[in-house]
């Protein structure tokens, strides 16, 4: 209780909540830009976090995560585009309804229903978390390795495109994260001689270089429509009205909130899974199916209570385990990292202040993004009137100086260069992405635990007589045989 | 046909990369302590690698035997005019990182967004403004990091 009452008292003061309120707004505002994704946005605030201590760090990233997940809504229901991936099954019926001259119920509802759906996600956070972080404790080496090799594996098979190369993608960055320094006598591996090598590829020009610098070079070569809304539009809505409509389908709110948290769990099932997953559930128990796709609110509420839950569900094993749910919060265990804390089970044990700071800090960012895209959303429909040929150099500058702001080194750099023209290259041959950036923050942890394990006991078949490796294994293998399933479904229905 | 062809590249691609990374755990010094040295791990990631390069190797060519193998419509000409912008963006970036170290900052990130300006509008208007934008924001950012979050950024021979 003390520890809760402290972090209370680290996170409620005027520059921590100024800087969520910052994040909060950047966010809604990458999240409402078409070719400006969540993950991007995130990448780009790492920089900034980078010279903050490490509670404002985070709670930086938790305001744009949150803020962007809600802030795919405005041009989903006003463009039918959907802002970030996790809006898609929003523009079904929020475009729909903007049609029907609907546009600020559409608003509204999407809005109320990010904030409950965030609300559930972090209340089952609160619990699930601890208890889980807990039970890792008493995980050996063999059941840390096989955890690891589930999340890699797992985010392989759901990620986009073939397994293949989604488990390409996972163990090139592995391979990346071997240059450097060796884990026990600090031998040079992978340097060819360059001394700037000698610690590795630091984690921030990789992420903004995978992330943001490549997302903005594939927006080059295919520019997304620009967003033009008619300035008489009215996006207001009464909020008595609001609350009746979400009253109504109180039962259709919570569902979704659910089941976006419990996807977020899931490695690399973040937003743009829980929400398409929650509005063919919603249809399914809907009294009016053929209402979907035509402007129903249930199809609005379905989709946004689940996308902004996967937020919260996202963060449950990266606090447990110390393994990313998905490729945000892959980047918030990098920037702990780069402050020097050490994720994992031990965090919340060690650093129980800093982890109630997380958890507060997501309600916070919940709160915030209500009223600042409540009272906000005209200013945010001008500002994404920014012509794109602005926005990218603004980018690409803001990108460079994050780069070169973590060791003031010109190499950092050209490690941005050299990420980006990866992550293009893996965007153009559809490699997803988030498993290359799960292989380079797991992969000194995978080679610790694994070299642990083979110093107790070099029989390897201990991982699988040890029950809970063992579980962990045939998951791995259970998730790599669904993607093999799901790739030979959705070719052949493209036959 | 096309998929496949460009992912039997990319799976040759990969194998070369392999073969880098082979050399590279080669150089690796070979210090024998307890059970696992240096190399064991990388060359692991390596065999796993491979092995799934060559997964995709056959995948590909499989994939080609099967599809209609009809005359592909490629050209190196068109692929560089499909993705002009894309490439005059990295070529512009890289000259830009070279130049940091050369020109400092301020110079160089104005030219540098201004060039792409150039590339990326496809109606340039009020040249004056847009030089101003972008001078502004370049000192914003440089005040933002020098004075907030004490980045000192490159200084060339010019200032």
């Amino acid at each position: 209780m003390e520890d809760i009452l402290l972090s209370f008292e680290t996170i409620l003061n005027f520059q921590t909540i100024s800087i969520l309120l910052i994040g909060v707004v950047a966010g809604i505002i990458v999240g409402s830009i078409p070719g400006f994704t969540i993950t991007m946005g995130v990448a780009l605030t790492l920089p900034f976090s980078f010279s903050m201590d490490p509670i404002n760090g985070i709670a930086l990233m938790m305001g744009v995560q949150v803020g962007g997940s809600s802030g795919g809504l405005i041009t989903a229901s006003l463009l039918g585009i959907p802002g970030t991936p996790s809006a898609m099954a929003t523009t079904f019926d929020g475009y729909p309804m903007v049609k029907n001259g609907e546009p600020g119920k559409a608003l509204a509802i999407g809005l109320w229903s990010s904030f409950i759906g965030s609300i559930i996600s972090g209340i089952i956070l609160i619990f699930m978390a601890p208890i889980l972080a807990e039970w890792a404790l008493e995980f050996g080496p063999w059941e840390m390795f096989a955890l690891m090799l589930f999340g890699i594996s797992a985010i392989a098979s759901l990620s986009e495109g073939s397994l293949i190369k989604g488990l390409i993608s996972g163990i090139l960055g592995i391979m990346f994260a071997l240059v450097g320094s060796g884990p026990l006598m600090g031998i040079p591996r992978f340097t060819f001689g360059f001394s700037e090598l000698l610690a590795g590829f630091n984690f921030l020009p990789v992420l903004i270089g995978l992330f943001a610098f490549s997302q903005l070079m594939n927006d080059i070569k295919n520019p997304p429509k620009p967003l033009n809304i008619d300035k008489n539009t009215d996006v207001t809505y009464p909020f008595v009205k609001v609350i009746k409509d979400m009253w109504k389908s109180a039962g259709n709110v919570i569902r979704s909130g659910l089941i976006g948290t419990f996807v977020g769990i899931l490695p690399a099932a973040g937003g743009s899974i829980a929400n398409i997953l929650s509005y063919d559930v919603a249809k399914k128990f809907s009294k009016n199916p053929s209402k979907f796709g035509k402007g129903t609110k249930d199809g609005v509420i379905a989709a946004e209570s689940a996308n902004n839950s996967s937020v919260g569900g996202a963060l449950v094993p990266m606090m447990a385990f110390g393994i990313p749910g998905d490729a945000v919060t892959a980047m918030m265990l990098g920037a702990l990292i780069i402050h020097g804390i050490q994720p994992g089970p031990l965090l919340m044990e060690n650093q129980p202040i800093l982890a109630n700071g997380v958890f507060i800090s997501f309600f916070l960012a919940a709160f915030l993004m209500l009223a600042v895209q409540s009272f906000g959303i005209k200013i945010f429909l001008k500002i994404n009137k920014i012509p794109f040929h602005y926005l990218v150099p603004i980018v690409l500058l803001l990108c460079v100086l994050g780069s070169f702001a973590v060791n003031n080194r010109i190499f950092d750099v050209w490690v941005l260069l050299l990420f980006g023209l990866i992550g293009y290259w893996m965007k153009v041959n559809k490699f997803p992405l988030p498993p290359f950036i799960l292989g380079i923050i797991l992969g000194p942890m995978v080679e610790s635990n694994l070299r642990q394990a083979i110093s107790l006991e070099p029989n390897l078949l201990v991982f699988f007589t040890r029950p809970i490796s063992a579980v962990l294994i045939i998951l791995a293998m259970l998730s790599m045989a669904y993607g093999i399933y799901s790739n030979n479904k959705s070719k052949k229905q493209i036959v | 046909m096309l998929k496949a062809k460009r992912d039997l590249i990319n799976a040759v691609v990969i194998l070369i990369f392999c073969g880098f990374a082979y050399y590279g755990s080669s150089l690796i010094t070979d210090r024998n302590l307890g059970k696992t040295e240096a190399d064991l791990f990388p060359n692991i990631v390596i065999g796993i690698l491979t092995l799934l390069s060559l997964c995709l190797l056959v995948n590909s060519i499989y994939r080609m035997k099967q599809e209609d193998d009809s005359k592909l419509n490629f050209s190196l000409k068109m692929v560089l005019r499909e993705n002009k912008k894309v490439i005059l963006t990295f070529v512009l970036f890289g000259l830009y990182v070279f130049l940091l170290s050369y020109i400092g900052y301020f110079v160089s990130s104005i030219l540098f967004m201004i060039s792409l300006y150039f590339v990326l509008a496809n109606n340039k208007q009020k040249l004056w403004a847009v030089f101003l934008g972008f001078t502004v924001f370049t000192t914003v950012l440089y005040f933002v990091f020098q004075n907030a979050l004490s980045v000192f950024l490159p200084t060339g021979v010019l200032f």
